[in-house]
């Protein structure tokens, strides 16, 4: 039974997020009042059913889905949904979800695509650490897919400023320094959870597996990703980076990322996927 | 139906002297109430730059328009010929969607003013001080301002610079959101500066610096604005350094800012954007200023198509405010049809008493005191318990038949009719627009 509701919620959830995309952008493009009344209700709705999704895929495997590279992208898509949410209520700012969403509908496909059925139990998997490590992965990436978006957005709005065009993207989005801001606190809360992932490696990792190694491409990659960052918010502080190159940073950072992780979770050996 | 009148004369009726005659200040509405009182049981004048509109409901014979606009012209006391304007009149329920659809700015000559609430709000206050709203006026004045105020905040008809002026500060507050701790400078001290510097106030500007060719004026500014730092022209290219927004607006036939002074002052803030908004013409700016990086430069041309997208968007936002105008109509109207409900279950309920007591009259003789007293109490009792369910139906909110006809059918029925004076509203009164 929980197998059947899992196969049907894996097919029902990109459905559910391109629904809550076009209404986002009935909203964005049209101004549709049915896309606007809408718009959040059916994405809490949409997390709410993604949620119950990944309860069950957990209770059914008997660990979190998080062993994979797609699992992890189906898991990235939720913590992508559940931050917009969480800032388009402390924001108010209602026509990004459009951007944001997307990013998080691109993932949720290809996780729905690839993923595949996993019973085996690691016992590593009963660690409460792991819990913690990996729900930080989560969240860091998230955010820093969510800085990368804003970064885009400030972009967008910027060039279209001084090209005196003032269409859609100026009407609609909010304003460059708030565009900004956004950006940049992602990048804050991404590099403050990341940095939580990375204690807990490798003061946990080591200790609980036998074949640990520090030259493992993923952890060598989750440094360097760190590390940029780091030195990107300390150049920050020290240069009064602000503006276009704050954002530009914020979007290599991500791309930098994005494919480090795929390379190595696809190409290259590693320990830490825990099958 | 509801025996309401209402006269608009307005920006689509009358030019603007026309309407800066008919215009009625809170002293002259004192003045005609007595007038409106003794026509009417209630009356309601709104009265802008834009528009002059009566609302009324006579106490017995229906008014005829040219009637209406005879009281509101002659409040006025012009001489004859002095005053000639069209006017608008609306009847009925089509009145109250009228008063809706003003109070949202979708009528107004700017489309989605949002003065004009205050303004329907003073002259309801005026109105209730003077005693010439009563139930209708103030519920249906209650519902107006209700639908502007979501009007403006669940549609964008009110969203977006609709002048030059505030859209130069539109475009900065795109840039910088919050202008408080930001600087501004006004290149020249003439009319358009003036109005720049105003908004700019209005938006809580952190620091404004007025450069003029002559001190003087732009010390005059200044001193008019209550804040700011006057200097001369010349010192302006030292001072572009710590500024963010520039707005220029000087006559001459030559740049007052090029494009090497621009890329200097940029050179010690390269993340730090500068908007530049070039109003003069001819032109004061370097167009070459666009190519620094950071550097917005828009001109006139930028600004009057920002208004006129925000008109264009205003204007498509009216079916959706019309759309509200609806909703909230048909709430009014259902609102006054249950007005008709209480006086109609007294009028039964009377009628039916009045029958029982004549025909108990009409056997009186027939009977003894204790004979006469149980039948009394046992017509009573036939009588509340025959009434009980007509009754409970009749006020029940939703039962397949609309209230005003369940109304209707219950007076043709039973033969029901009622004082002119009573009710609100009167059958008969047709609905519509003319003009």
């Amino acid at each position: 039974m929980l197998e059947y509701i899992v196969d049907l919620l894996r097919v029902f959830l990109p459905i559910l997020y391109l629904f809550t995309i076009f209404l986002y952008g009935l909203a964005f493009f049209l101004d549709e009042p049915f896309g606007k009344r809408n718009r959040t209700r059916f994405l809490v709705g949409t997390l709410v059913v993604d949620f119950i999704y990944l309860l069950s895929r957990s209770i059914l495997n008997g660990h979190p889905p998080t062993t994979s590279v797609f699992d992890i992208m189906g898991v990235v898509s939720f913590t992508i949904g559940v931050a917009y949410v969480y800032i388009e209520w402390k924001t108010k700012v209602r026509d990004t979800g459009l951007f944001i969403l997307s990013l998080a509908f691109m993932f949720q496909v290809v996780s729905a695509a690839f993923m595949k059925s996993d019973v085996h139990l690691n016992p590593l998997f009963k660690s409460s650490l792991l819990g913690v490590h990996v729900a930080s992965a989560m969240l860091g990436y998230s955010a820093l897919a969510i800085s990368a978006v804003y970064g885009g957005l400030y972009l967008m709005m910027y060039h279209e400023i001084r090209s005196s065009r003032f269409g859609l993207i100026y009407t609609k989005l909010p304003d460059l320094r708030t565009l900004e801001k956004l950006s940049y606190v992602s990048i804050i809360l991404g590099f403050i959870f990341l940095s939580i992932v990375i204690l807990i490696g490798y003061v946990w990792l080591p200790r609980t597996i036998n074949d640990f190694s520090y030259s493992d491409p993923k952890l060598i990659i989750t440094d360097i990703v760190w590390a940029i960052y780091f030195i990107a918010l300390v150049s920050k502080k020290a240069m009064n980076w602000t503006g276009r190159t704050i954002v530009i940073v914020s979007m290599v950072g991500f791309a930098l990322t994005v494919v480090s992780m795929v390379v190595v979770n696809v190409f290259l050996p590693t320990f830490h996927n825990f099958k | 139906m509801l025996r309401l009148t209402a006269v608009s004369i307005n920006h689509r009726t009358a030019n603007v002297e026309s309407r800066e005659k008919i215009y009625y200040n809170s002293e002259e509405i004192g003045q005609i109430s007595q007038t409106l009182r003794a026509v009417a049981r209630e009356a309601l004048i709104v009265s802008t730059c834009n528009r002059t509109e009566l609302y009324l409901i006579p106490y017995h014979e229906p008014l005829t328009n040219s009637d209406i606009y005879s009281i509101i012209s002659k409040g006025k006391k012009f001489v004859d010929g002095e005053f000639h304007a069209q006017y608008d009149t609306y009847e009925g329920f089509e009145a109250i969607r009228h008063l809706f659809t003003v109070a949202t700015g979708a009528d107004s000559l700017m489309v989605g003013d949002i003065q004009i609430l205050g303004q329907m709000k003073d002259a309801y206050n005026v109105g209730v001080e003077l005693g010439t709203v009563g139930t209708i006026l103030h519920h249906a004045s209650q519902v107006a301002l209700k639908v502007g105020k979501r009007a403006k905040s669940e549609t964008r008809i009110s969203e977006g610079a609709v002048s030059v002026s505030y859209a130069a500060v539109e475009l900065a507050q795109k840039i910088f959101g919050n202008l408080g701790g930001r600087t501004a400078m006004l290149i020249g001290a003439g009319e358009t500066a003036e109005l720049a510097a105003k908004d700019f106030k209005s938006k809580e500007i952190g620091t404004l610096i007025i450069a003029n060719r002559t001190l003087e004026r732009a010390g005059n500014l200044v001193a008019e604005m209550g804040f700011g730092e006057a200097i001369q022209l010349d010192s302006m290219p030292a001072r572009l350094f710590s500024v963010d927004i520039v707005v220029s607006s000087v006559a001459g036939s030559d740049y007052v800012m090029t494009r090497d002074m621009v890329a200097a002052a940029m050179k010690g803030r390269p993340d730090r954007p500068l908007l530049v908004i070039d109003i003069g013409v001819p032109r004061n700016v370097d167009p070459n200023v666009r190519k620094v990086t950071n550097v917005f430069l828009n001109d006139m041309d930028s600004l009057n198509l920002i208004v006129e997208k925000n008109m264009q968007m205003r204007r498509s936002e009216i079916p959706a405010v019309n759309r509200l105008v609806d909703e909230e109509l048909n709430d009014f109207i259902r609102w006054h049809n249950s007005l008709e409900v209480g006086p109609t279950i007294k009028m039964l309920r009377d009628k039916i008493e009045q029958l029982r007591l004549e025909e108990i009259a009409r056997y009186k003789g027939r009977l003894n005191g204790t004979d006469q007293q149980v039948i009394d109490e046992v017509t009573k009792a036939l009588v509340n318990k025959i009434l009980h369910e007509p009754m409970t139906n009749l006020k029940a909110a939703e039962n397949g038949i609309a209230m005003v006809d369940r109304v209707k059918l219950v007076k043709a029925l039973f033969g029901l009719s009622e004082p002119a004076d009573h009710l609100p509203g009167e059958p008969g009164s047709s609905s519509g627009k003319r003009r």
